[in-house]
């Protein structure tokens, strides 16, 4: 008995110091965030007596965002995001690892060019996507001037209401195509040659290979990449900033709403808190929280794997 | 019809380093052949070749008829058993075992049925809905013979199949490897480096040293008559004993000479020892049942040594002792009780009949 209170006096104090962060960096923000979440907090309220000085409203802050129409907008815009980043960002980077696996000349120097721009801060990346987009002189534009098709985008591909949210897409799958080729080489460099070689004696062309080989094996690999993809796209707030110049990018008109065409359910969420609304922005990111979990659990059902 | 034809084949990596050298053999159809050396003599590079998993530098390699140097695995009709298994690990053994019926179109009622008549063989039945990982190794092995099995190829390629499991299961999958070789009546090129499943399940044995073939010949010729000192050491367990000796005359009675003893030599190798010089150095080679250690030798050839180790095995016991002053050890074979004790005098009785000599440099058997 005493044994084990000393066991686990000495367990706990070993503990402590990450509880503390734990507790005052991660515990408290998430179960604050859920009181404002229910309360009425503006930036009239005292943050000297936060538990004491908002009016409990229950929840009203959800009823009103489910009845929102710029937060609906937001979470279909996510979903597209998703749908452009997440499948092309995996395929891309299961190319490269498959390409880089190969023997060929450089490939030291290849793997490390493509996984550059993940060390590259987000702003610095959008800051450079605005140049390359930018009208007239922006390397897209100039490329297509050389090529016979003058100002095909006079106001920049990010001024396009239709073009924005696919750039940013496709600056974005650019980006993380390197970390991706990184957790796929990993993966295939763990399946033994002599599986190929099995399968070579078997019959199996690359292609049966690619689709009966190295896909089953490193499906955990897609699992983790669509779940970790949900939650950046659920979140995504820094790209959108930098590359709308803190605007959301360009309105377009919905049913008589004007609404922003890149105005990410993340983004959506930071310019609610901006605006002084932070019972909604909580209650926003709750909402999110949940559909990150839902999505989470559907993708580890349908790509469950046997390995 | 699956004959095999090796025809002055050489591979060369990207290196330069050549591991296979003038390679000559033809593994008839039918055939249980071995390819048997120590680690790094090119065995399973060879069988490689034959897989059409490594390209050959140089030579021409023939299955049946046809120059296959340039065609691809699947087009040669082989079938191979790896080392590790290689068994797909995300499918089930069912799977595996059809997934190059699969590949060719087979219909699906089909597969099942080749499946389930193969796994009936095999004993696997049992487990066709399991994975790799739960199997043992011996079931994975049976799988992996299965999936070879179920394509019905012209040659079965075994590398290195039982290194992998235990002493109990490897002797256990040996007789069944032997069995269904006469089940399936096909050829079988078949590569290891223990000398016991050579000589257990061979026809041929192929020994091999740095890329060379070294002998070709049934267990039993490799084991009474091996062409040179190295697959006399490397063929018999526990290994043959040898050692340098000088060729002496007196008179007609031609002696080898080592450092504490002296053993006539037996009239068949007579003349051929005679064209060599007298007073060289030969390698003098001894099979350790072919000495009998006793505690006295009454007018019998023998050599007295002290005994260092004993090691009973049960049903018979090595009898280790220092052939010569660097302490070179030799070891004899004998029953279950050996006469002699370990420290004692002992003379290790030996039947100059039964003697392999060897030229100086091993390369050669006299005879």
């Amino acid at each position: 008995m005493k044994k084990n209170l000393k066991e686990n006096f000495v367990a706990y104090s070993y503990l402590t110091p990450f509880l503390a962060v734990f507790l005052v960096f991660l515990a408290y923000p998430v179960f604050y965030s859920m009181w404002i979440s229910l309360h009425k907090a503006t930036i009239y309220t005292s943050w000297y007596s936060p538990f004491t000085s908002m009016k409990y409203v229950g929840f009203e802050h959800y009823i009103n965002i489910l009845t929102d129409i710029e937060f609906w907008w937001s979470i279909g815009l996510t979903f597209i995001y998703g749908l452009l980043t997440i499948p092309t960002g995996i395929m891309l980077s299961l190319l490269l690892a498959i390409l880089l696996n190969n023997k060929i000349k450089f490939k030291s120097f290849f793997r490390s060019a493509y996984f550059l721009p993940n060390v590259l801060d987000l702003l610095v990346i959008g800051i450079i996507w605005i140049l390359i987009f930018s009208p007239k002189y922006g390397l897209v534009d100039m490329v297509l001037a050389k090529i016979g098709i003058h100002n095909a985008f006079p106001d920049g591909i990010l001024g396009s209401p239709y073009l924005c949210l696919p750039a940013i897409a496709f600056a974005m799958v650019l980006k993380g195509a390197g970390f991706g080729m990184i957790l796929f080489l990993t993966a295939i460099q763990n399946i033994s040659e002599s599986v190929y070689e099995a399968a070579d004696i078997d019959g199996a062309s690359w292609h049966h290979k690619l689709m009966y080989i190295t896909i089953p094996l490193v499906k955990p690999i897609i699992l983790f990449m669509t779940i970790t993809g949900t939650i950046s796209c659920l979140t995504a707030f820094t790209e959108i900033y930098a590359m709308t110049s803190n605007t959301g990018g360009p309105t377009v008109q919905v049913f008589g709403h004007t609404l922003r065409s890149a105005n990410l359910a993340g983004y959506h969420l930071y310019r609610s808190f901006s605006e002084g609304a932070y019972g909604k922005a909580a209650a926003i990111s709750f909402v999110l929280l949940g559909i990150a979990l839902l999505i989470s659990f559907i993708n580890m059902k349908w790509l469950k794997s046997d390995n | 019809m699956a004959r095999v034809t090796f025809k002055n084949i050489y591979k060369t990596y990207d290196n330069q380093i050549t591991v296979i050298k003038d390679f000559n053999l033809v593994i008839q159809d039918k055939e249980f052949l071995v390819l048997v050396g120590p680690s790094g003599c090119g065995k399973s590079t060879t069988l490689r070749m034959i897989a059409g998993l490594e390209e050959v530098s140089q030579g021409d390699l023939f299955i049946d008829d046809t120059r296959v140097n340039d065609v691809h695995p699947k087009d040669r009709d082989i079938a191979m058993v790896f080392q590790n298994y290689a068994l797909y690990p995300h499918m089930s053994v069912r799977e595996n075992m059809g997934f190059s019926l699969k590949l060719k179109g087979v219909p699906k009622k089909e597969i099942h049925t080749k499946v389930d008549e193969v796994a009936k063989i095999l004993g696997i039945e049992d487990y066709l809905d399991r994975k790799p990982k739960q199997l043992s190794g011996g079931q994975r092995q049976r799988v992996a013979m299965g999936r070879a099995i179920v394509r019905n190829p012209k040659v079965f390629l075994f590398d290195e199949p039982l290194s992998n499991l235990d002493a109990k299961l490897r002797v256990q999958m040996r007789i069944e490897l032997a069995k269904l070789h006469k089940q399936l009546n096909t050829t079988i090129v078949y590569v290891t480096h223990d000398q016991v499943e050579a000589m257990t399940l061979a026809d041929r044995i192929v020994v091999m040293k740095d890329g060379f073939i070294q002998q070709v010949g049934t267990p039993l010729e490799l084991y009474n008559r091996p062409q040179n000192a190295f697959v006399g050491g490397f063929i018999g367990s526990p290994e043959m004993n040898q050692i340098k000796v000088k060729i002496q005359q007196q008179k007609d009675q031609l002696t080898l000479l080592g450092s504490n003893f002296s053993i006539p030599v037996p009239e068949a190798q007579k003349q051929a020892l005679l064209q060599t010089n007298i007073g060289d150095e030969i390698i003098l080679g001894i099979r350790p049942q072919d000495m009998i250690p006793q505690k006295q030798a009454e007018n019998k050839i023998a050599i007295h040594r002290e005994v260092d180790v004993i090691e009973p095995m049960g049903g018979e016991s090595y009898v280790y002792f220092s052939i010569d002053e660097a302490h070179k050890t030799w070891i004899a074979r004998c029953d279950g009780a050996p006469q002699v004790k370990e420290g004692e005098k002992a003379a290790f009785v030996i039947d100059p009949e039964k003697i392999h000599l060897f030229t100086p440099d091993g390369s050669k058997r006299i005879e």
